[in-house]
This record gives structure tokens, sequence and C-alpha cells, in this order.
């Protein structure tokens, strides 16, 4: 050992190892970058005290640092975390001089990646939110039977072999168009929204269904990034979305027209039962059948109540009808005619008899004789007489003249004039 | 029986035959009832007797065919539903 080396000359002036640090604790603790830094590593040595300090090491594959985090920071950090875990924290740099060690102080603590991530997500929610991209009036109605179904996953794995599964099961001859594509890693966001408008470009397609399997917040994050959800909201047709497992939401799930649980719930979805349909279309043709011949039937009927009308059938019936009217009008002519003629007759009769039997000469035919003055005035009382008046008496084929010799009137009853 | 629109009925004896042959048949029907009736009803002067008879003839005629169409196009149409045609789907073909 070479004490006395040439190149350092002997010390003018020696420092404690108090001084040296006090300096160090200085430079480090009066640092801006340093006072407020957010690092992170893997959580090792973790210790938490019964205090409720807590003190770790955080080191990456090159460097270690210490770390100390009092229980009144502790108690606003809400993530649990241990050993071996990927942390970020934030805090300001210290040196403990009885140590000689230097160490972070950490305020907060959250996981890193998936904190930073979290953080990407929460951001994007609330923007597209605002945006009104998971607003329900935007959401498409899935159709009802769809021409063919587009679908945009993995083409390995338990998802796309399920979503085949249940639409076969369901409707065997539904045409299926799989863009395959990488679901989670570079450049999965990219082709997931190439699929996407690929699809939407595609008239044999009319509904997507855009999957993944179940997988961390990282492994599910090409759902979570902002051209995807772009893409699905852009879509003009009808996206079903089935990302992850029911418990991890992705914007994508957000953003899709409907979401599903599972792969096979997402191919439920989209396609009817084809059996069911088959059965209702057979029941609705049975139904169309009956009524259309019902309708049919009563149309006939009413044809043939129309058509077979008496005078369509024997127009000479129209001719035929009138004659019959003419010959009734004639005949009723003549019978109201007899009765006229036989009412006159019997009149004339009545008028005959009455006019005979009013004949002053009528009773001198059968006996009787009329008495009447000279002048010709017919005398039918004793009062208009007068003792010796000569009169004049009629009979039918002649007149005497008399004379009056006596009078007498009658008790009761008629005179009595005799020559 | 119900009173009879003179006025229709003066129309209808109008109508010419290429006039019915556009006619549907429910239009044709009814109006060969308004016929029907008017020549049932007493009092129809025989000129007009003799007219709603010829065109009585015509509308019969015309509803009696369509009735007949609509039949035939019944039958045809239950003969090929009972024998649907399915085309399978291959993925492998059909699928990317």
């Amino acid at each position: 050992m070479n004490l006395f080396k040439p190149e350092i000359p002997f010390p003018a002036k020696v420092l404690s190892v108090n001084d040296l640090t006090k300096h160090l604790k200085g430079l480090v603790e009066n640092d801006r970058l340093l006072a407020a830094v957010w690092v992170q590593g893997e959580i090792s040595n973790l210790v938490k005290a019964a205090s409720g300090h807590c003190y770790f090491t955080l080191k990456d594959d090159q460097a270690v640092i210490k770390a100390a985090l009092w229980a009144g920071n502790r108690r606003r950090i809400s993530v649990d975390f241990k050993n071996g875990d990927f942390v970020m924290v934030f805090g300001g740099l210290s040196v403990y001089p009885p140590r000689g060690e230097y160490q972070i102080t950490v305020q907060d603590l959250r996981p890193a990646g998936i904190g930073a991530l979290y953080e990407a997500f929460e951001k994007l929610k609330k923007k597209l939110q605002a945006e009104g991209l998971f607003d329900p009036e935007r959401k498409l109605p899935l159709p009802f039977l769809p021409r063919g179904i587009g679908i945009v996953t993995s083409p390995t794995g338990a998802v796309v072999k399920d979503i085949f599964r249940v639409v076969r099961r369901r409707f065997r001859n539904m045409p299926l168009y799989l863009v395959p594509v990488k679901v989670q890693g570079e450049g999965a966001a990219a082709e997931i929204v190439s699929g996407i408008e690929r699809l939407n470009a595609d008239s044999r397609v009319d509904v997507i269904i855009i999957a993944r399997g179940g997988g961390s917040l990282e492994d599910l994050w090409a759902f979570n990034e902002e051209p995807v959800a772009r893409a699905i909201s852009a879509s003009a047709k009808a996206i079903v979305s089935a990302v992850g497992h029911e418990t991890d939401t992705t914007i994508a799930d957000m953003v899709a027209d409907r979401r599903a649980a599972t792969p096979s719930v997402a191919g439920e979805l989209v396609v009817p039962v084809k059996a069911e349909l088959v059965d209702f279309i057979g029941r609705q043709r049975k139904r169309l059948d009956r009524s259309m011949k019902t309708t049919l039937q009563i149309q006939r009927q009413r044809f043939r109540k129309a058509s077979t009308c008496r005078f369509l059938v024997k127009p000479a019936l129209l001719i035929a009808e009138r004659r019959t009217g003419i010959l009734n009008l004639v005949r009723e002519l003549e019978s109201l005619y007899k009765r006229f003629y036989d009412r006159k007759v019997h009149r004339l009769a009545l008028l005959s008899v009455k006019l005979a039997s009013l004949n002053p000469k009528g009773p001198l035919d059968r006996g009787y004789s009329m008495v009447t003055d000279l002048e010709g005035r017919v005398v039918n009382s004793i009062k208009l007489l007068h003792p010796q008046q000569e009169l004049n008496l009629h009979f039918a084929d002649g007149l005497a003249g008399i004379r009056v010799n006596e009078i007498k009137e009658n008790d009761k009853g008629g005179s009595n004039a005799t020559n | 029986m119900p009173r009879i629109n003179e006025q229709e009925v003066a129309e209808l004896v109008k109508l010419s035959q290429e006039q019915i042959d556009k006619l549907d048949y429910e239009s044709a029907m009814q109006k060969l009832e308004v016929v029907v009736e008017a020549l049932e009803q007493e009092g129809t002067p025989l000129e007009l007797g003799l007219r709603l008879y010829q065109t009585g003839n015509a509308l019969a005629k015309k509803c009696g065919l369509a009735l007949d169409a609509a039949e035939e196009v019944m039958l045809q149409l239950r003969g090929s539903i009972d024998n649907p045609s399915e085309a399978p789907f291959d993925p492998e073909k059909d699928g990317r």
C-alpha cells in the first residue's frame, strides 16, 4: 500500500463525515427535481412496522433506492402493495446521515403501468362521454336477421370458436366473416380499426362482433384506445362488443351498440334461432293460406250472388216482365172500364125506375083518375072546390067534363068528390 | 232493399269495356252489386235495364276472371313454398 501518492498533495483541510453528509443532504434536499418526483420500480424488502410506517426498496434491474412511507401518508393511499409489485411512487428525496443513506419519502403510491393506463382510461372515458359517444340514442339497433355477421377477433383461441359454435347452432347457414386481428400488443388497435372499417365496407355484413377473451387491463388495452372507440362510433353497422370478462368494461364496450357479457352471448344477440323462425313462418303461412282461402270463398259467394241475378242470367226476363206488366195493365184497364160501365148501366136503370114512378100519367094507367080545374090546375083538396064548379076528370085515354054536386069534408082521411 | 243512387247508376252504364278492364276486383264487384240492385228494383226503365244488363255482364266476367287468377296464384305459391331451397354456409370458403 502506497500511502504517499505524489499526484495528491497532503490535504490542507479535512471534512468530517458529518460535514460531508450535511453538504450532500443540502444538495439533495434543495434540488427542485428531487423534492417532488415520480419514480417507478419493483418493491422489495418491504417492512410494515407496527407504528404504521413502511420501509421498502424500490429497484429495477440496475439500481435500487430506499423508500419510506410514513403512517400519515400511508393512510391516504388506497391501493395495497406487496413485495414484487411494480409501482410508481411520488415523493421527495432526503438524506439520512446516521446511516449514510438517501431515500425517497413517499407521499403517493400507485400501481405502475396499470396506474398510468387507468388514468388514460379515465381521461378518454370522460372525453368520449362529454362528446356523447356513449349516449343511448346513438346506439344502432341490431338487425333482426343479418345477411352476414362480421367478426373482428383473434383467429385462434376459444373466443372465435365460441362465436362460431353459437351462431351455427342457432342459424346453420348464417354467413360469418372473420377479420383476424391481433387483440393485444403493438399494432392491435390499428388492426381492430381496419377490421371494423373493412367489415363496414363489406355489403355482405349487417352486424359486427368485436371480441376478445379475458385479461389484465394491459391485455385489454387495445380496446381502450381512442382510434378503436372512434371506429366503433363511426360504424354504420351495429357493433356488439364482447371484450374481456363482464367485470372489466372497456371503452369499446361503452361505445359499442350492444355489450355482450361473453362471446357466446354476442353470438346469441346477433342472430335469431332459425328453427324458431322457420316454425313461425310455417305457422304464419298456414294462417295466410287459411285466410286467403276464406277470402276467396267469401268473394266467390258474393260473386255468385251478384252474377246469378235473374236479369243477368236471362235478360229476356227484362222484356218478358215488362210484357206481363203491360198485359196486366191492359187487363186492369179492361176490368176498370167494365166496372165503370156497369156502374153507369146500373145507375141508368135506377133512374129509369125512379123516373117512371114520377110520371103523373102512370097512376091513370092503373085506374086512378086526376081532377083539374078548367085551367088545367090539379085539384087535390075539397077546399079548392065550390058547388056546381066545372072540372075535368082525366083518364089515361081521355077526359070527361064534370060538375060538383055536393062537398063533404072527411073527419079524417081524404076528401071524396063525385059527380 | 237500399235506395239506389241514381247518379251512380247513370255513371255505371257509361263505363266502357276498357274502363272495366282497368278496374280492380273490389271496385268491379261493388259496381256489379249496384247493377244487380238497380236491375232488381221495380220501375227501372227498360232502356236503362238493358244497359245495366250489358254493363253487369262485363263486370261479372271481369270479377270471375280476377277470382280465377287469384286462386291460381295461391295454388302455385303453395306448391313452391313447400319446396324451399337452402344453400348451406361453408365457413372455410366464405369465412375469412
